[in-house]
This record gives structure tokens, C-alpha cells and sequence, in this order.
């Protein structure tokens, strides 16, 4: 399901002292199936414009377009439920959402509101959880029993419960250890290649961005700022540090690399093996000295 | 939404009420209640109508905020001078609607009654719209302190209450947050049957209660890492300052006083 | 000299049957920078709790400059002594502002007003709020938090922090302040700092690394001698940072990259 921003504008608090805008004439899209990442610092206006998406917040002006349905705002509730039964929204701490006295339960808050098929979800409840790197036996134990790790797990699954066609990631790996990050990380890869919902996954860690998605919005100020496929923003380095933005950290060794020895990487993704091979082979070739 | 939530209605200012000692501007409110009860005459009111409106230009509060904060009770006010004109029967009948009639003394004892619930509200609304949450805390534990000797824990109630008002927007933006994840899982806070419903609301506050119960312990775990161990021995950052305008206001306030003593009737 | 010693220390929960720790000796020296890493339930919260008696070991000890913890009469000069970051910013921020919340723990400890009042402003220039300090929490980030609290442990005169995840919860940015402020905080003043962190990026910038698993200090090295940790780092399971996993296939090839042998065993 694709969802197009048409100079989409959002003002907090308006006609208070308090007034400010979120959003100023944001024009994006994010192609069905694609994997897009929205960066930007605290406060740069990325969250408020994905809770755009669902209808959580309604644009002051411009048009929001999901799929074959637009929301502007004077939208309908009755319309925006309808749009926000195809999305599914992964926010920071997602745990503290949890509230039912089951595993199972809580993971079918969502479909039973969404009016989906209850007792056809129940059966694949056993599989999904095993998609979150749980086991089954969790379904009848109570939520608040589990650990921190498995309590962030059966939130995600709660939200992914519903198959949306549209899932958002609002810094879903905040305050895991690394490992974790990446565990979790890496299991919205596996879910995004077997269902391909479109997903767009706000972050301030390049890191997360650079593994997964394959278009980048930046953000700063309520303003997209830069746009383009990640290496393509990896470059300007000037940009990203006026914003205070860090490239990752393999693309700045590697990027370290090149400017020290005149080698030039054919990209930035490439594992360690991958880079050391790289370099062996071009020392081999002599089209860089051995320094 | 919550971002810039205001505590209680307290407004920020520099003004005189502004700038006054909490303690005086509690004293002055309480004995403004007290001798509200002595008026009993035109003259009276029409005296204290002057003093209300003289606060006013010394608090630098724009008057909608005062009207806004006084609105709730304007229907309770309405209420209480119907129910006195219509049943009190005394003095002469002034003039009759079918079977009521309006006696003077009814009229005259609800327009009172109405007056003196007004300024009573007008009153504590200026106090809390100047004086900050805090500092009324501060205030009325020191007020309240000579009772520490008969055992009232005067201080830990006032601690109880800092970390209170510390704690509201934080809690106030937490709701907003879960609010938001529920309705992005589709329940619905507003619409639906009342079963829905009840469940979108379990939903919000089962959450915040754990949350709540957690913030308590590390909270607990973060004081006594920084040393406290109760009232005792503890020394204070904040100090109320007793000025010039406190002591000027204690002296027109009794004055004020003693004046409306004489024009009672 | 050892700041804070580490004696047969024991602990474990009453619920549970296990022990949470088992049988440490360790000793932290003074002006060093500490840092203890391992998995999550390896026990590293459960110790810093232990540094400054918020939680009173099970079996052995732990000394802060030569005092037991368990001893009644020293607590409130541990405390003092022993000041403590938490990991969420906004349950360790007690009071209505910034001001207030870094004379907290001045309150507490009964300094007249004056002092407060100078430590206050001394304090907070050092840890860059000063401009910050009549504001209410909420209208703060994670990171000006983080140095709110730091500033009103710095008012005490501490010669010891412990951070227990300090950084976790932040931004990237918030992240950068706070270690620079530990940074600075460790080389600048003198102060023996403590890190429970799950970040190797942190972890490498102090001196000396505690690995800790199921219960026990599995490794104590120094940082200088990363380089050669990289193998058993990576088989607990840990995600080396990119620069030092191309290093390690770099050396296996035996192939020598200038920049990226600056960038790991420095210049």
C-alpha cells in the first residue's frame, strides 16, 4: 500500500500562546512494499509525521493519500478507523502498552478491535510468536511476568498480530543493549521480506537506517531537509553534521579509509570480510599503494 | 498536546500579588473570607467591590483567565440567589410573577449571598493564579509546621505534595503517549458501546499504574542514593521572603477590616 | 589507593535460590575510569547498587575508602562520597526545576543555604545548565536531565559516580553530553568513575573494563590492551564496532591499513 504526503502542513496547540508548527509543506512518498527511513534529531517533526499516516494526528492542511484513501483535515473518524485498520504503529518502549491479563490476550487486542477474524488469528498465534523469537508456551502466562527482552517482543507481536499493510517503526530498539537491537531489528527485516508491508522506520541511529531501508528522508526544523538512497546522503557529510547528524560508523571507517589511502569502496554495506577482500585484491592489482 | 501544560491555573507574572510572600497572600485571602461573612450592607459591599477591583490591577492577570477560572461557579452563584428570592418572605412585596411574589429582604439577601460567593471564589482564584504550586506547598508547611509538635507530619505532607506536582505533566504526557499507542491498535476512546469503551479505558490505565508503580521505586531508590532520610536535620534551598508589600498589605488588609466593622448596620 | 574494595561479596534475592553474585574481590583505584559491561541478569545492576549501600550485600563486603557499607554511622558519608546516575532520567528528577533538584541532595545532607546557593551556580556552569536552571523537567531533554542530576552530585564534592546505564535511554546527542561531562568529570576533576554500560563505544574510552558473567568478573582488563580482547568479546557474544571487526580481518589476511591501525591502537 503506497502513502503520499501532498504539501502536508501541522500546527500544535493552535490559537494558544503555544502555537507551533510540526510540519511545514512536507511533499513525500513511500512506494508500497519499500522500506523508507525518516531521521532527524528530537523534535525535528519525524514522529509527527508518521502519526500522520494512521490518523493519530490530522494535517492543518494538504492531503495525506494511504492507498485509495486520503485524509485531510476535515476527515471523518469513521474514514480515518478505516485507514487505520491497514497500519500498524511500533512506538519507542513499546512494552508499555501491554495491559491484559494474558499473552494471548494482549496480542489480540488489535485484531478484535480492527474487526478482523478473531478465532482465524488465534490459530496463528503460536507461529507469530515464534516470528518474535517466543515460544508458545508464553500465550497464558500474564504479560507482566516476562522478562524486559520478551515483554518488547509480545508488544511487537501485538502490533504485528494484524498484518498491517502499512507498518510503522518509531525507534522500536530504544534502550536495548546492542545485541538486542539487533535482534529485534532483525526480525522486522525477516517480517518486512515474508509479508513486504511498506514500513517506514523513524530513527536517530544511522545505523538501524543504513542496514534497512533503501530511501532516507532527513529531517530538520518541520522540514525535509535531504532525501535520496542512503549512500547518497552518507556523502554529504557537511549536511548530516550541520544537523547533528552522525553517518554511521562503518561508512565513516570506511569512508576514513579511502580519504587516507585512495582506495574507493564500490559501497558502503560491505561486511568486514567483504571490505578486507576488497582491499586485498586492489593491493594485488596495484590500484592502491601498500600503505 | 501536553507539552506546555500549565500547573493548576498559575500564571507566571511579575506583579505586585506576584511578588508577594505566599504566607501573606494565604493570610490575606483567609481573612478576606472571614470578614466577607461581616458585610451586611450596600455601603459594605460596595467597599469591598472597590477593594476586589484594586487587587485586580495589582495581580497584572488579564481579566479572561480570571473569568474562566470564576465560570463554573457563575451557575452555583444563580442558583443560590433564585432559591433566597423566592423564599424569603420578608420586608415589602416588591413585585409578584403569577403566584411568586419578591419580597425586598429576599432580593436583597440573595443579591448578598450571591456577592459574597463571588468574591470568596474571586479571591482564591487570584491567589492560585499568582502564586505558584510550589510556593503555596512552601507556604503552607511553614504555616503548618507549629503543628508538627501534636504530631502532624507537616513536612513529609508537603514533600508528598512537591513531588505530586513535579510528577503531573510527566504524567500527563505518559497518558498522551498510551493513548496514542491504543488508538494506533484500534481501540477507541470516544465512540463505541460502553463495553468498547470500558475496555479502550482498561486499556490506558492498567498501563499507567504499572508505569506509576515503577517511576515510585526508582523514584524511591533515587532520593535515598542522594541522602535523604526524612525532615530531620535537612536544610532548605527555597526561602520566603518577607518584604515590604507583605507587611504593607497585612496593615491596609486590618484596616480594611476595622473599616467594615463600622459600616455594618 | 582503593576507593572502593570488594570483599568475598555475595548477594542474592530473597525470592530467589540463586546467587546474583558470587564471591567478588575486587578493588577500585582512586581518579581511575571503570567501566563493567556483561549481558543483561550477569549481575552488573545488582553490583552497583552494592557501591554505595543501596542494597546491603548477602555474604562479604564492600568497603568505600575503608568503611563497610553495612556500618550504620558511615552511610550518610558513603552516600556523599559514592554519588549515583540512574538509567531513566526523568524518575531520578525529584524536584519542581533544575535548581531545585541539584539542592536536593544538599538538603539532605544539611548545607546552609549559602553554600547551596554557591555550589549551585558553580556547579551548573560546570556542567553547562546555568541557563537551564529555572526550568520544570518536562520542558527538558533526556540528556539536560542527565546533567541535572550529575550537577547535584557534583554539589556534594563526591569523590566516586556510578552510572548505571546512564546513557541508555537517551538520544544520540544527549548520549555525547553525558560522556563528555564523564569525561570531563574523570580527567579534568579528578573523579573515580564507575560505568555500567552495555555500549563497547563507552566502554573504550575509560581504563580498565570488568566483563561480568552469571555472577562473577570474568575479565579485568585495561583498555590499552583491546586489540588483543577483540577474540573472546566476540565470542561472548558482544557486536564489536565496525572499525575493529575490519581490523581483525585485516590482520588475518596480514595486511596493514594505516588509517584503520591509527583509528584502533591509536597514533
Amino acid at each position: 500500500m503506497e502513502v503520499n504526503f501532498q504539501n502536508v502542513s501541522h500546527v500544535y496547540m493552535k490559537k494558544t500562546p503555544f502555537e507551533t508548527l510540526a510540519l511545514k509543506n512536507i511533499d513525500a512518498s513511500f512506494r508500497s512494499s519499500s522500506v523508507t527511513a525518516v531521521i532527524g534529531r528530537t523534535g525535528s517533526g519525524k514522529s509527527t509525521l508518521v502519526q500522520h499516516i494512521n490518523g493519530l494526528l490530522k494535517p492543518s492542511s494538504g492531503v495525506v493519500t494511504v492507498g485509495e484513501h486520503q485524509l485531510e483535515a476535515r476527515t471523518k473518524r469513521k474514514m480515518v478507523k478505516t485507514v487505520r485498520s491497514h497500519v500498524g504503529m511500533v512506538f519507542q518502549y513499546p512494552e508499555h502498552q501491554l495491559f491484559e491479563e494474558t499473552v494471548e490476550k494482549d496480542l489480540l487486542f488489535g485484531p478484535k478491535n480492527k474487526g478482523m477474524d478473531v478465532a482465524e488469528i488465534q490459530k496463528k498465534l503460536p507461529e507469530l510468536l515464534q516470528q518474535v523469537g517466543l515460544t508458545e508456551t508464553l500465550l497464558k502466562r500474564s504479560p507482566f511476568e516476562l522478562s524486559g527482552g520478551q515483554m518488547r517482543r509480545v508488544a511487537i507481536a501485538g502490533v504485528l498480530a494484524t498484518n498491517p499493510d502499512i507498518l510503522i517503526l518509531d525507534e522500536p530498539t530504544a534502550g536495548l543493549d546492542p545485541q538486542g537491537q539487533k535482534e529485534i531489528l532483525e526480525l522486522f527485516m525477516n517480517w518486512q521480506r515474508t509479508y513486504q508491508p511498506t514500513t517506514i522506520m523513524i530513527t536517530h541511529q544511522m545505523e538501524e537506517a543504513a542496514a534497512f531501508a533503501e530511501y532516507m528522508y532527513v529531517m530538520e526544523d518541520a522540514e525535509i531537509k535531504m532525501q535520496g538512497e542512503p549512500e547518497a546522503i552518507y556523502a554529504q557529510r557537511e549536511k548530516l553534521r550541520e544537523m547533528d547528524l552522525d553517518i554511521p560508523e562503518q561508512v565513516q571507517v570506511l569512508q576514513q579509509i579511502e580519504r587516507d589511502s585512495g582506495i574507493r569502496f564500490p559501497h558502503y554495506k560491505l561486511s568486514p570480510e567483504e571490505a578486507a577482500d576488497y582491499w586485498e585484491q586492489a593491493v594485488q592489482n596495484g590500484e592502491v599503494p601498500y600503505v | 498536546m501536553f507539552e506546555n501544560v500549565i500547573i493548576g491555573q498559575y500564571l507566571p507574572g511579575r506583579s505586585f500579588l506576584h511578588h508577594m510572600d505566599p504566607r501573606a497572600k494565604i493570610a490575606a485571602v483567609l481573612f478576606l473570607i472571614i470578614v466577607i461573612f461581616l458585610v451586611n450592607s450596600w455601603n459594605g459591599y460596595a467597599l469591598f467591590g472597590a477593594v476586589a477591583i484594586a487587587i485586580y490591577f495589582l495581580s497584572g492577570v488579564p481579566f479572561r483567565y480570571i473569568r474562566k477560572g470564576m465560570f463554573p461557579v457563575f451557575i452555583l452563584v444563580i442558583l443560590t440567589f433564585f432559591l433566597h428570592a423566592f423564599f424569603t418572605r420578608e420586608g415589602d412585596i416588591l413585585f409578584s410573577v403569577g403566584m411568586f411574589s419578591f419580597y425586598e429582604e429576599g432580593i436583597r439577601q440573595g443579591l448578598f449571598i450571591s456577592l459574597r460567593l463571588l468574591l470568596l471564589v474571586y479571591f482564591t482564584s487570584l491567589l492560585t493564579l499568582t502564586t505558584s504550586p510550589i510556593d503555596l506547598t512552601d507556604a503552607l508547611e511553614q504555616m503548618f509546621s507549629p503543628l508538627e509538635r501534636f504530631k502532624f507530619p507537616a513536612y513529609d505532607v508537603a514533600m508528598m505534595m512537591s513531588i505530586a506536582i513535579r510528577f503531573i505533566p510527566t504524567l500527563l504526557q505518559e497518558t498522551e503517549k498510551i493513548i496514542k499507542a491504543q488508538t494506533a491498535r484500534g481501540a477507541d476512546f470516544n465512540k463505541g458501546s460502553m463495553r468498547d469503551r470500558m475496555q479502550a479505558f482498561v486499556s490506558l490505565l492498567v498501563p499507567l499504574f504499572v508505569r506509576a508503580f515503577r517511576r515510585a521505586e526508582d523514584l524511591a531508590y533515587a532520593m535515598e542514593a542522594r541522602g535523604y532520610n526524612g525532615g530531620e536535620g535537612r536544610t532548605k534551598l527555597r526561602l520566603l521572603v518577607w518584604g515590604w508589600r507583605d507587611t504593607l498589605c497585612c496593615v491596609l488588609i486590618a484596616a480594611f477590616g476595622v473599616v467594615l466593622l463600622f459600616l455594618r448596620q | 589507593m582503593a576507593i572502593i574494595e570488594l570483599r568475598d561479596l555475595e548477594y542474592q534475592y530473597e525470592e530467589s535460590n540463586e546467587k546474583v553474585l558470587k564471591g567478588l574481590n575486587k578493588k577500585i583505584h582512586q581518579g581511575e575510569w571503570l567501566s563493567i559491561i556483561g549481558a543483561n541478569g550477569s549481575g552488573k545492576s545488582t553490583l552497583s547498587r552494592l557501591f554505595n549501600g543501596l542494597s546491603q550485600p548477602t555474604g562479604g563486603s564492600v568497603l568505600v575508602l575503608g568503611k563497610k557499607t553495612t556500618d550504620e554511622a558511615s552511610l550518610q558519608m558513603i552516600r556523599r562520597e559514592v554519588g549515583m546516575v540512574f538509567q531513566n532520567p526523568e524518575h531520578q528528577f525529584v524536584a519542581p526545576t533544575v535548581r531545585d533538584d541539584i539542592a536536593f541532595g544538599m538538603e539532605n545532607a544539611g548545607i546552609p543555604r549559602e553554600v547551596m546557593l554557591e555550589r549551585i551556580d558553580e556547579v551548573s556552569r560546570w556542567v553547562n545548565i546555568e541557563h537551564i536552571l529555572h526550568m520544570e523537567p518536562h520542558r527538558l531533554s533526556g540528556g539536560q536531565k542527565q546533567r541535572a542530576a550529575i550537577a547535584g552530585i557534583l554539589a556534594l564534592r563526591p569523590q566516586v559516580m556510578v552510572f548505571d546505564e546512564s546513557t541508555s535511554m537517551l538520544d544520540p546527542n544527549g548520549r555525547k553530553e553525558i560522556l563528555e561531562t564523564m569525561n570531563r568529570l574523570c580527567r579534568e576533576s579528578g573523579i573515580t568513575i564507575v560505568s555500567i554500560t552495555h555500549y563497547l563505544e563507552e566502554a573504550f574510552m575509560s581504563d580498565r573494563i570488568w566483563f561480568m558473567k552469571a555472577g562473577r568478573i570474568e575479565k579485568d582488563v585495561t583498555t590499552a590492551s583491546i586489540p588483543d580482547q577483540l577474540e573472546w568479546m566476540e565470542a561472548e557474544g558482544m557486536p564489536l564496532p565496525y572499525k575493529y571487526q575490519l581490523y581483525r580481518e585485516a590482520k588475518k589476511r596480514r595486511i596493514d591499513i594505516r588509517a584503520l591501525r591509527t583509528m584502533v591502537e591509536g597514533e
